[in-house]
């Protein structure tokens, strides 16, 4: 186990000078191999290149590709941007989350290259390729977490972490109502010597259907992409078109709940050995507030839209107040499509839960290759691996392990051009 | 990289116990400070009767540290006391034992900190009032909350002084100040280790009585 501890000794001298204040200071730190300082290949992964602007967007195609950068492959791949070109003035029409060069751990993790994992998985398994589209990539931050370790142990135990995570999180398409493997970057740097770098496709609930988010129940939906993509812990609650009808279309005198269409991605997952045996648990939930999608069985393409429901009417009920009275004008408006830069359902009100991060790799190594999944662990590479950064501690504590609380939650993604699909 | 640990203090020092506790720490202060005080009224020049079997209580404020790679770095405080009782081998040594007891509610947890051992008493000269303590035995802590509960047991060291301001010929207020520190404490987390050679910190002062 890393021990982060002061000396013993030192230790002692100085609680006996006066049981001061013990600073840690994290130092010596391993570092993560940082994507960037690998030298370029000159390839192009299959995320680099892959959007368009469309009748809002202002931007060109090259200037959103100038945003990219080496994943540790030496391929190239797009990376965060802002949604509105800072050069030019232009805009991109969707964003990315929050701005990662202010998380306090960006010098050493270095730019995120979007679809890393799911260009590994293309070498690890021809067969389960996993393409996701660029504008879900999804990246928030937080500096200095007051983590929690519940009950007693809350009241002698401190910790605080820096965290920077990316999840893929598409919510303006049917891709995630069969889809579970999203891309998801895990970066934690803490006080107690806790710490990961972690890079793969997480797999959110059972494949081929999805949980609704009004009724609790399971929705089978069809056939994932991949075909043989494995269920995994958690779920992805989504509204339906009964749950979405019945939060916004309402009677004269009550107020539709727009808040209600929120989606929620609960994560559970684990970094494994290729024995099983779990190196890293970490269950973050993502959280976004007005997805520009719910999932509507009667369309063809499956996807109903918030917007839309705006200006329907059903047996008398109808949408009344909140987003739809202003994107509306209370009526005055007419035909905002879904993909309007008016439509308040643009997906970028976004916060996650932190929750749990256990570490169970007090005997070693740092370093593990993974499969793109997340499995298969072991200290050597092999074709389409994943390299990822673990500390040598055990932080479960015996069941006191740290939990960290919601964020991002204040922070503001959008810009008036964004846009769905965002 | 550095990670703060700002905003611990202030949560540390809500509560009714740490008010308590540094009302007592401070009355105790002043009453050492005017017992040391050069003509302090009552009793000055009288040396107390200091001989057979002797028992001592004292009540105060006390700072606990849990000291370990994932421990908060705030002292807390809270109410210390302790009973410690023995017998006179010399005007200027005493032997007893002694239990020591902080304790502290906070937002749901009660915390714990307790020792028992035996304990020396040395007085420069037979007429000295101050004394320096010393001793030894074994520590515990514990913090607990609806169920769940954080422990260590290990052993530990005590040092101190007091000084005896007598009240009657065999009755001494006795201002004192401690401090208990003891390593190689394994926390456990209902049970389950939870983390090893954490330092265990008891830094205790106030006002007791000692009968003789």
């Amino acid at each position: 186990m890393l021990d982060r501890s002061p000396p013993r000794l030192a230790r002692l001298a100085v609680a006996a000078i006066g049981m001061g204040a013990i600073t840690w200071a994290c130092t010596n730190t391993p570092t993560f191999n940082n994507p960037g300082d690998v030298a370029p290949t000159g390839q192009l992964s299959a995320a680099y290149g892959t959007w368009t602007p469309g009748p809002f967007d202002t931007c060109s195609k090259e200037i959103h590709d100038s945003y990219s950068t080496v994943g540790p492959d030496g391929k190239l791949y797009p990376t965060w941007h802002p949604p509105i070109d800072p050069v030019t003035g232009c805009s991109f029409g969707h964003e990315h989350g929050a701005d990662p060069s202010g998380s306090a751990i960006f010098d050493e993790i270095g730019p995120l290259p979007f679809g890393y994992a799911n260009e590994q998985l293309d070498i690890y398994d021809p067969g389960m390729s996993r393409h996701e589209d660029h504008v879900g990539h999804k990246i928030e931050y937080e500096n200095d977490v007051r983590m929690s370790f519940g009950g007693p142990a809350d009241a002698v135990f401190e910790a605080r972490c820096h965290l920077l995570i990316k999840l893929h999180q598409g919510t303006h398409s049917k891709d995630a109502f069969t889809n579970n493997m999203h891309e998801i970057m895990y970066h934690a740097r803490c006080s107690d010597g806790s710490a990961v770098s972690m890079v793969f496709m997480t797999k959110i609930g059972d494949a081929g259907e999805f949980v609704d988010t009004c009724t609790g129940n399971h929705v089978h939906v069809g056939t994932p992409s991949p075909a043989t993509s494995p269920d995994g812990g958690g779920k992805r609650i989504i509204p339906t078109r009964a749950c979405a009808e019945s939060l916004i279309l309402v009677s004269a005198g009550e107020r539709s709940n727009f808040g209600g269409l929120r989606e929620r991605w609960e994560v559970s997952e684990q970094l494994r050995t290729t024995n099983r045996r779990s190196l890293v648990s970490i269950n973050p939930y993502f959280n976004v507030s007005r997805p520009s999608r719910f999932f509507d069985p009667s369309l063809s393409d499956l996807t109903g839209r918030p917007m839309a429901l705006c200006y329907e009417t059903v047996g008398g009920l109808r949408a009344r107040g909140g987003d739809c009275e202003e994107a509306t004008r209370e009526g005055e408006i007419q035909g905002i499509a879904y993909d309007d830069p008016r439509s308040p359902f643009d997906g970028v009100a976004r916060d996650f839960d932190v929750n749990s991060l256990r570490i169970s790799n007090a005997d070693g190594p740092e370093v593990w290759y993974t499969d793109p999944l997340g499995g298969h662990a072991r200290p050597d590479p092999f074709p389409g691996s994943i390299r990822q950064w673990i500390a040598v501690i055990d932080n479960t504590r015996g069941g006191a392990d740290m939990h960290g609380p919601r964020i991002g939650r204040e922070r503001d993604h959008g810009a008036p051009s964004v846009h769905p699909p965002n | 990289m550095t990670v703060s640990s700002d905003g611990i203090g202030s949560r540390a020092l809500r509560g009714s116990d740490a008010r308590v506790a540094a009302l007592v720490a401070a009355l105790g202060l002043c009453v050492a400070l005017g017992a040391l005080a050069p003509g302090a009224a009552f009793a000055q020049g009288d040396v107390p009767v200091r001989d057979g079997q002797w028992i001592a209580v004292g009540l105060g404020g006390g700072l606990d540290q849990v000291a370990c790679g994932v421990c908060a770095s705030t002292p807390k405080p809270g109410i210390a006391g302790h009973v410690r009782f023995g017998g006179t081998l010399s005007r200027r040594l005493l032997l007893g034992g002694e239990f020591d007891l902080w304790t502290r509610g906070d937002e749901g947890v009660r915390q714990f900190l307790a020792s028992l051992g035996a304990v020396a008493l040395f007085y420069a000269d037979p007429d000295a009032r101050f004394h320096l303590k010393a001793g030894a035995g074994a520590v515990g802590f514990r913090a607990s909350e609806e169920g769940d509960e954080l422990t260590a047991l290990t052993f530990g060291i005590t040092g101190g002084l007091g000084y005896d301001y007598p009240i009657t010929e065999t009755l001494s207020l006795t201002p004192f100040a401690s401090l208990t520190l003891a390593p190689f404490a394994d926390l456990k987390f209902n049970g389950d280790p939870a983390v090893g050679d954490a330092t265990l910190g008891l830094l205790q002062a106030g006002l007791g009585l000692t009968w003789h």
